[in-house]
């Protein structure tokens, strides 16, 4: 069989027939016990699990029976983030979940042919959380809507839920290769070669936007008291939320998008082809509805099409620009390489400066400034410097990155946003062209927590600065001995957040 | 191979260069039945907490409580530089792996122009904390010995205490806190000490991870270094293990076998594997 996953907000009703029998699906699964490996919490389980913040969330009473012990080394807490095996897990995993909804439908009468719906929130128009899921009622009125869930807060809070469009970019679209660095400079679209560590510090570029945004922003953090973070905004409560899974298949979607450029190539190391299983650990694995369990590797995960679904739309809706030329358009530049030039393999990475300790980052804003190191500085303003107009010296050009290191809190939904360049007496917010990136530290709780399997170090963002720093070099603003970097909140972050950053750190990454 | 990988393997092959040659420096005497001076640290030490807890039980000159190790017998069996050698290799020899996270976390989180000295530091610390702890070992073996007479109730008890803390949660805790690596200062004296801090924790967790396992070999009247080969195996696996939740239970680094046993289906295997979609 093949399927079609089509755009959630062009099904031509908000209670299309396909989010109609989405929404009796979902409400099936709920209706199995935990310890059923169909169910919708079990499944939920396997992205990942807290007993407490479960049973905050009213998802876990003192009577449920809970999975065998077999089930749940098998099957839960298998979610991968901080890895490049962050795609190809998650592929499988609202595969897996589509054939269930799949049968579940199909059992009740449903379509055979139904898939899962995406949302892609970068069309315009579409940023706002599809009706179905906003409404506490079935569209003939009666009460109980599966697609529903009280605790999802929205960006500020209040319950309206968007994801806020000026803050989300497909930059990582333009990630050349799929797999990168943890050492401070291009993590790659798909993530860092982990080895045999787990869940990496380092998010990749489409990891941290705009899954990791997303997940923030939509699960949000109550306003009032008792100030409940919403299911979405923590990976241990995320697969609870129904949107979830459309929220990850328009990450599957990008996957498929950034793959349709023949120069945007998989991994192809046998690491990454069969998994983690080839470095003892788990095979990933999800349960079907006929029982069978099914197991998978990332080398599998590679081609939709062979896996029986395509997309109706793979156009990202807003198109990635690479740094460069993001800077040079807005300079009114023409610095573009030479088509078909032979780019250099950069990737010698090297810190050019930190701040010299922690940054706390609570109420409106934090500040902070990166000192410099005047040698590789030099470097950096010497590359940028290079005539652009000559291919193959442009692809010498250094690229330079923003990192965020152990970030360390205890709140998933403390999203803010980071500005490079912005001096003491200037308001951030009217300096959008200094937004070196907005941050959602998805997982932060949980990898600050020092028994879990990040040790406590907490979580490293990376951000890409080099159009930010290419503005400063010709304003004269990077040839200074330091950067001032602000944080500013999208909500003001309480002290219960206990959100901090580690340090803040630039490194250039280049011949 | 993954730039990632590329770059792991940029530390990772020197420091397994310095292990190999330390494993030789202490097997090639041994096996040619040279003096224990320096090169075979494992024999070294493990006399030494010998003749210490055989001067304590006679009552050489120590104190009830047979905690203090007395100068005179202490040295009479190794010169102190053939000790500080033999010890330096010896920690090469087992401990040099696990410092490679550390390592490469200092190296490339520093300045270009710092990062000789950053891993320099990271080691020195390392090895400073490891030698304060070895030489904390040796005084323990001699403790056991003292009180229990023959050789084989020593280490009788040797691997009760072993086995005992390899189930405790404050084990699986050691191993936690080793996999962390926390922020380090760029810049002036705030990078050394960092550097140092780092080093010295490293070894800190390192030493609480392996303490117990580490006294056997001090406590066998034979087979030292065969014992030793055992334990850094273990060691090493241990590595390997993903951080867990601390509590009581028998810990063993079982997926070291788990790869291997994955390696070696994949190399008899050949070919593509079929896709088995679930739709």
């Amino acid at each position: 069989m093949h399927v079609v996953r089509r755009n959630v907000w062009e099904l031509g009703d908000d209670w299309a027939d396909d989010i109609l029998w989405y929404a009796r699906g979902v409400g099936a699964m709920k209706g199995r016990p935990l310890a059923d490996p169909t169910s919708w919490r079990f499944y939920a389980g396997m992205h990942g699990f807290s007993s407490a913040r479960w049973q905050e969330l009213g998802y876990l009473v003192p009577t449920d029976q809970p999975p065998t012990s077999a089930l749940l080394s098998q099957f839960w807490r298998q979610c991968q983030h901080g890895s490049w095996y962050f795609l190809p897990w998650h592929r499988g995993y609202v595969l897996a979940f589509e054939s269930n909804i799949r049968a579940a439908v199909t059992d009740l009468g449903g379509p055979e042919s139904w898939a899962l719906p995406y949302w892609n929130y970068f069309k315009a128009g579409q940023s706002a959380l599809p009706p179905a899921f906003a409404s506490s009622d079935w569209p003939d009125g009666s009460g109980d809507n599966p697609l529903f869930v009280e605790q999802r807060y929205g960006p500020f809070g209040d319950g309206n839920v968007f994801v806020p469009t000026s803050e989300v970019n497909l930059n990582a679209l333009a990630e050349p290769d799929f797999t990168g660095v943890s050492s401070g400079g291009s993590p790659g679209f798909g993530g860092v070669d982990t080895g045999f560590a787990h869940n990496g510090p380092v998010h990749g570029a489409v990891e941290t936007q705009p899954h990791d945004w997303v997940h923030g922003l939509v699960g949000g953090q109550q306003a009032q008291f008792p100030e409940t973070i919403g299911a979405m905004s923590d990976p241990r409560t995320a697969g609870l939320d129904p949107i979830f899974w459309l929220h990850h298949a328009n990450i599957d979607r990008l996957w498929a998008s950034w793959r349709s450029d023949p120069a945007h190539l998989d991994p192809t190391q046998p690491t990454w082809l069969q998994g983690p299983a080839s470095l003892g650990e788990r095979a990933f694995s999800a349960p079907m509805p006929d029982a069978t369990t099914f197991t998978y590797t990332p080398g599998e995960m590679t081609d939709p099409a062979a896996l029986g679904y395509e997309y109706d739309d793979l156009t990202p809706a807003a198109a990635p620009v690479p740094p460069q030329e993001r800077v040079d358009e807005g300079l009114g530049l023409d610095l573009t390489a030479e088509e078909g030039a032979p780019m250099p393999e950069n990737t010698n990475v090297e810190l050019v400066g930190a701040n010299d300790e922690a940054v706390p980052v609570r109420g409106t804003e934090s500040r902070t400034r990166v000192r410099l190191d005047a040698p590789t500085r030099r470097r950096v303003v010497d590359s940028l410097a290079l005539g652009a107009d000559d291919a193959e010296v442009a692809g010498a050009r250094d690229r330079v990155f923003l990192n965020l290191e152990n970030v360390r809190g205890q709140s998933d939904a403390a999203a803010f946003r980071v500005y490079v360049g912005v001096s003491d007496d200037e308001d951030a917010s009217e300096r959008p062209e200094r937004l070196a990136g907005s941050i959602a530290p998805f997982g932060v709780s949980q990898a600050s927590d020092f028994d879990d399997e990040h040790a406590g170090q907490g979580l490293t963002f990376v951000l890409e600065i080099t159009d930010i720093v290419d503005q400063l070099q010709l304003e004269s603003g990077f040839d200074v001995d330091d950067l001032p970097v602000r944080i500013v909140p999208v909500r003001p972050i309480g002290e219960k957040a206990e959100l901090s950053i580690g340090r803040i750190s630039v490194f250039r990454q280049g011949r | 191979m993954t730039p990632e990988a590329h770059q792991r393997r940029r530390i990772r092959r020197p420091v397994l260069a310095v292990t190999v040659v330390a494993w030789a420096a202490m097997l090639v005497p041994e096996l040619l039945g040279s003096p224990p001076v320096g090169a075979s640290a494992g024999t070294t030490l493990a006399r030494e907490a010998e003749s210490v807890g055989h001067a304590g039980h006679g009552g050489a000159g120590l104190s009830s409580t047979g905690l203090d190790v007395p100068e005179a017998v202490h040295w009479s069996y190794t010169p102190p530089w053939g000790y500080v050698a033999g010890w330096g290799v010896m920690l090469a020899a087992m401990m040099a792996p696990l410092l490679i996270p550390a390592l490469r976390h200092a190296y490339t989180r520093s300045l270009a122009g710092r990062r000789g000295r950053a891993v320099a530091l990271v080691t020195v610390a390392y090895a400073v904390t490891w030698t304060a702890g070895g030489v904390g070992l040796v005084t323990l073996a001699s403790v056991i010995r003292t009180p229990t007479g023959p050789p084989y109730t020593a280490l009788a008890a040797g691997i009760a205490v072993a086995l005992m803390w390899q189930a405790t949660p404050s084990k699986q805790r050691c191993l936690n806190r080793r996999a962390r690596h926390p922020p380090l200062a760029a810049f002036g004296r705030a990078a050394d000490v960092d550097a140092l801090r780092l080093g010295g924790s490293h070894a800190l967790w390192c030493f609480g991870s392996c303490w117990a396992l580490m006294l056997v070999p001090l406590l066998v009247p034979a087979w030292h270094l065969g014992l030793m080969v055992v334990v850094t195996l273990w060691v090493w696996s241990e590595q390997l293990e993903r951080p867990a939740v601390p509590g009581w239970r028998l810990r063993a680094p079982v997926r070291a076998l788990r790869v291997a046993r994955a390696r070696a289906r994949s190399l008899r295997e050949s070919g593509p594997s079929s896709v088995a979609a679930p739709v």
